[in-house]
């Protein structure tokens, strides 16, 4: 059953900016998240990681950006046939989003209690008393100490780990069923960002909430992920379980990331010598011909410069937009070479 | 935040000390002798000689500004050379005009450029936006006095909906003042809307781009709440600011459009002073005008406390 | 990544404004050749002509005539060239006194206090004011013009330049300068002040603008310059008292003289954008 109705189903997402959507800064992404999972969305800054969570959530700025797909769909709702009004109404309620930098994400100028309050009363009737007791409620699960107190403080009276907390208390006040959390520890320092994180799959636990979580830090993909999505230069180029993705990548830019976190070089016991993924991402209106990552892949072959891959299989729920996958005994081979 | 106040309150001190200053050397740095520049060209020596006394000015300069500082302080602006009328009850008698000019001016000049701001910033880009923009530069490039005559010319004198000139007090009822001062009130109100429109645009516009805007629409806060509970609030600070900044403006421009409406007030009273060489009533004038200016500023500024949290630190 | 929308809106409106600038610098180069040639080829405009008196615009007066019979035409033409040196002088003027006071109260802590506490004080008096002050006990004369007008503008030009230093101060090739241990004078002039030019020229704009308009206000309110000077502002006053009568008296100077001011608000605005760091910063984030 689950396989006919994911959660959310995205197929072909792309967005464009600029006029009539020219720059095309997000290309075919398609990807399926079950209920109750995390999939982490994975790939350098610039790789349409947030533009995507963006479009999901129909938050791009009215008519700056052009959004299309064949399916965009979420727990049964065809997102892209909503209107404002009605993407309004599952903003916050079904669906919520926390974002990078807790500093400016919140409103300088109004207390927190009244802006974790607004986000309850946005979708639910309660009364005002009621909803105080909610956002107490709410700001105790989220580990804000004195919360009673803080309800009535400015964004700049608290430091930015409680700031962040602030912003999931806020996300989650209505118990949206979907999470996208764009970096949110990006901005924290070390240990609050284990907090964070240890707090979001408690989060997880008890109300059962599907949560996309953008990152570029492997490190924080390996704790919480269950699937993984590789993003590359707007487009998507290698999805699977987290083990998969890690054990086996099958893309040449999913293993030359992994190559450059010196804990997960695959099939390596032991720490091996950091690598770099050589040239720059390319700019979206320079793309190569073919596939996107074939002048920075190690792999590459002259096919590669003439057509775009296709999704291909590469093992069950393990999928990699490459024409040439990467079996073990050629990554070992590769990996042979860069040790010399 | 009582801190910011007292210091707020303390920083009026040295800047109206300047103003005082700065008036009462008007006097003595033209060339040649203040007290026959005041009797005017066809005084005796003996005229000449008792306005010296009069004003304190055989005296050596510094005692000279000590009196004239003790004076004003005191309240006592001196008298004019003119009708010998204490120049405070003179100002007291021609500040209703000025003061209901400036006050509907300012009234009105923010209820439509906040608004016109708000919109433009909203629909960025647009005709509407554009059309505010060529407004704006128009409002504070085409002369105050012009504008006054092109509406009197087309709804005074063509029209005749309104009164051409002159001005109804206060005591003659709330609807004749209220109509004799609308034309004036919106000739004023071209230049001072203008340079409020313009800063909200660009204010709301920075604002909108913010990212707790963006937080507040992942919320799910619909338009019209995002612009009044989010936006609006924040662009206080910028608005209020430059509602003072240009308040000076906004009084040079009373006196142009006081003379354009043959308005009996203070800018009349400043222009007929200079033109009769009255100067304790030019001094006088520039201190009330001066005074109000600060004021202003200082409640500007006091005000920023309701705007933004972190300043009631 | 996500572009923001004033971004995109930026770039679509810097497609546009390419046509008002041009008719700004057009417009601006007709006035100013009429300000130099139209005294030398039609003369001062002073001639009364009694039989002429209060005559609408028609083929022999191209803008009507005055009360004194005089072409209004020909006397917003000699009009202009005062009215543009009115202007120009000022923003010299302006310039280089707030200028380098604010130059050096950006970089020299004593000078900022006194500098700054003054300008405070002279900006709680209401320019226009402060300006028929000035011009009532100086005495009339352009030259008094161009000082009453300038004193009140002073202020906020050296305010705008000391922020401008400031901000230069922070940049890390001054540092860099002090580091290999230039002298003070040295980084002023080769690296501060050439740096501060692009603010200045807007600055230039707006005051000169601001002058053109005061010098009219003043003339208007009958304190500015001499009636037998014309300049746009008197010639303007010459018809308030008729304006029922002939309003073309008004309308002709009024209408050159805001297009003129129009102008050069325009290429102000355009020559900000350009140089304004604080909109640079904005733009590269």
């Amino acid at each position: 059953m689950t396989a006919q109705q994911p959660f959310l189903s995205l197929r072909n997402l792309s967005v464009g900016f600029g006029p009539q959507g020219a720059i095309r800064a997000v290309r075919d992404v398609s990807f399926d998240l079950e209920a109750g999972k995390t999939l982490c969305l994975v790939g350098e800054s610039g790789s349409g990681k947030s533009v995507t969570a963006t479009s999901i959530m129909g938050l791009h700025k009215p008519g700056s950006a052009v959004v299309t797909a064949d399916r965009l769909r979420l727990d049964g709702r065809d997102l892209l046939s909503c209107d404002e009004a009605q993407l309004s109404g599952l903003r916050g309620s079904l669906m919520a989003m926390i974002f990078q930098d807790p500093m400016s994400s919140l409103n300088p100028a109004l207390t927190i209690g009244f802006q974790l309050r607004e986000a309850l009363q946005l979708h639910e009737k309660v009364s005002r008393k009621a909803a105080d007791a909610r956002v107490l409620e709410i700001l105790q699960w989220v580990r804000i100490p004195d919360a009673a107190r803080r309800m009535n403080a400015y964004p700049h009276q608290l430091s930015g780990g409680m700031r962040q907390r602030i912003m999931i208390a806020m996300a989650l006040i209505c118990r949206p069923r979907l999470l996208i959390a764009d970096e949110p520890t990006t901005a924290l320092d070390v240990t609050v960002q284990a907090q964070i994180l240890w707090l979001l799959s408690e989060l997880q636990r008890e109300f059962g909430t599907a949560i996309i979580f953008i990152t570029h830090d492997l490190g924080v993909v390996a704790e919480i992920a269950d699937d993984v999505a590789v993003m590359y230069a707007g487009t998507l180029v290698e999805r699977g379980s987290v083990h998969d993705i890690f054990e086996r990548p099958s893309h040449g830019y999913t293993a030359g990331l992994l190559r450059a976190t010196a804990e997960f070089v695959p099939g390596e016991e032991s720490l091996g010598r950091l690598e770099e993924i050589p040239g720059n991402v390319p700019s979206f209106s320079m793309l190569p011909k073919g596939c996107s990552f074939v002048d920075r892949c190690r792999f590459a072959a002259p096919s590669c410069h003439e057509r775009t891959p296709d999704w291909r299989q590469v093992a069950e729920g393990h999928d990699t937009r490459c024409d040439q996958p990467i079996d073990d005994a050629r990554a070992a081979s590769a990996l042979r070479e860069t040790m010399i | 935040m009582s801190n910011f106040v007292v210091r707020r309150l303390l920083s009026v001190i040295p800047i109206a000390l300047i103003v005082l200053v700065t008036v009462f050397l008007l006097l003595h740095i033209g060339p040649g002798d203040p007290a026959a520049l005041i009797a005017g060209e066809n005084a005796t020596p003996a005229q000449i000689e008792q306005i010296r006394e009069r004003l304190f000015l055989d005296r050596p300069l510094l005692e000279q500004l000590f009196l004239y500082l003790s004076h004003v302080v005191q309240l006592d602006l001196g008298q004019s050379v003119y009708s010998g009328l204490p120049v405070l009850s003179l100002i007291a008698q021609r500040i209703e005009p000025t003061a209901v000019l400036a006050v509907s001016t300012l009234l009105l000049s923010v209820l439509i450029a906040v608004p016109m701001g708000v919109w433009a910033a909203w629909r960025a880009g647009s005709t509407v936006d554009t059309a505010l923009i060529v407004a704006s530069v128009l409002g504070f490039s085409v002369p105050v006095f012009v504008i006054g005559y092109v509406l009197v010319d087309v709804f005074a004198l063509r029209a005749g909906w309104l009164p051409v000139q002159g001005y109804k007090p206060l005591s003659s009822g709330l609807w004749n003042c209220f109509r004799s001062i609308i034309l004036p009130s919106v000739t004023l109100s071209f230049l001072f809307s203008a340079l409020v429109a313009r800063i909200t645009r660009a204010t709301m516009i920075e604002v909108l781009a913010e990212d707790y805007i963006r937080t507040a629409r992942a919320k799910g806060a619909g338009n019209r709440r995002i612009l009044v509970v989010h936006a609006l609030k924040n662009i206080g600070v910028p608005v209020v600011t430059v509602v003072g900044t240009s308040f000076a403006a906004l009084l040079g421009g009373v006196v142009i459009t006081e003379s354009v409406f043959n308005i009996p007030g203070m800018g009349r009273l400043t222009v007929d002073a200079i033109l009769t060489r009255d100067y304790p009533v030019v001094q006088g004038v520039l201190i009330v005008f001066s005074f109000v200016l600060i004021t202003v500023n200082l409640l500007v500024d006091l005000s920023y406390a309701l705007f933004d949290p972190r300043v009631r630190q | 990544m996500t572009m923001s929308p004033s971004k995109t809106f930026a770039a679509m409106r810097s497609a546009r404004p390419g046509l008002a600038v041009s008719l700004s610098l057009f417009a601006l180069a007709v006035v100013i050749l009429m300000a130099i040639f139209g005294p030398i080829v039609l003369g001062s405009g002073n001639g009364l002509n009694p039989l002429m008196r209060l005559k609408p615009p028609s083929a022999l007066a191209w803008f009507g005539t005055d009360n004194l019979g005089r072409d209004v035409f020909v006397r917003t033409i000699s009009g202009a060239r005062n009215s543009v040196m009115v202007g120009l002088s000022t923003a010299v003027v302006v310039l280089l006194i707030g200028g380098t006071l604010g130059v050096l109260a950006g970089y020299f802590k004593w000078v900022d206090r006194v500098v700054m506490r003054l300008a405070d004080g002279l900006m709680a008096i209401p320019g226009i004011l402060l300006a028929i002050a000035l011009v009532s006990v100086l005495g009339g004369g352009l030259v008094t013009i161009i000082i009453a007008i300038s004193v009140p503008e002073i202020p906020r030009t050296a305010r705008l330049m000391r922020s401008v230093v400031l901000s230069i101060r922070e940049l890390p090739f001054i540092t860099a300068a002090v580091s290999v241990g230039s002298s003070t004078p040295k980084i002023l002039l080769r690296h501060v002040v050439p740096n501060a030019i692009g603010m200045l020229s807007v600055q230039a704009t707006y005051v000169c603008a601001a002058a053109i308009l005061s010098e009219a206000a003043l003339s208007f309110l009958g304190v500015g310059t001499p009636p037998d000077v014309p300049s746009w502002g008197n010639v303007i006053a010459s018809g308030k008292e008729y304006f029922r009568l002939a309003p073309w008296i008004i309308a002709f100077p009024g209408v050159i003289l805001s297009i003129m001011v129009l102008s050069i608000n325009i290429i102000g605005d355009r020559l900000r954008d350009r140089f304004d760091p604080r909109l640079a910063a904005r733009k590269a984030s």
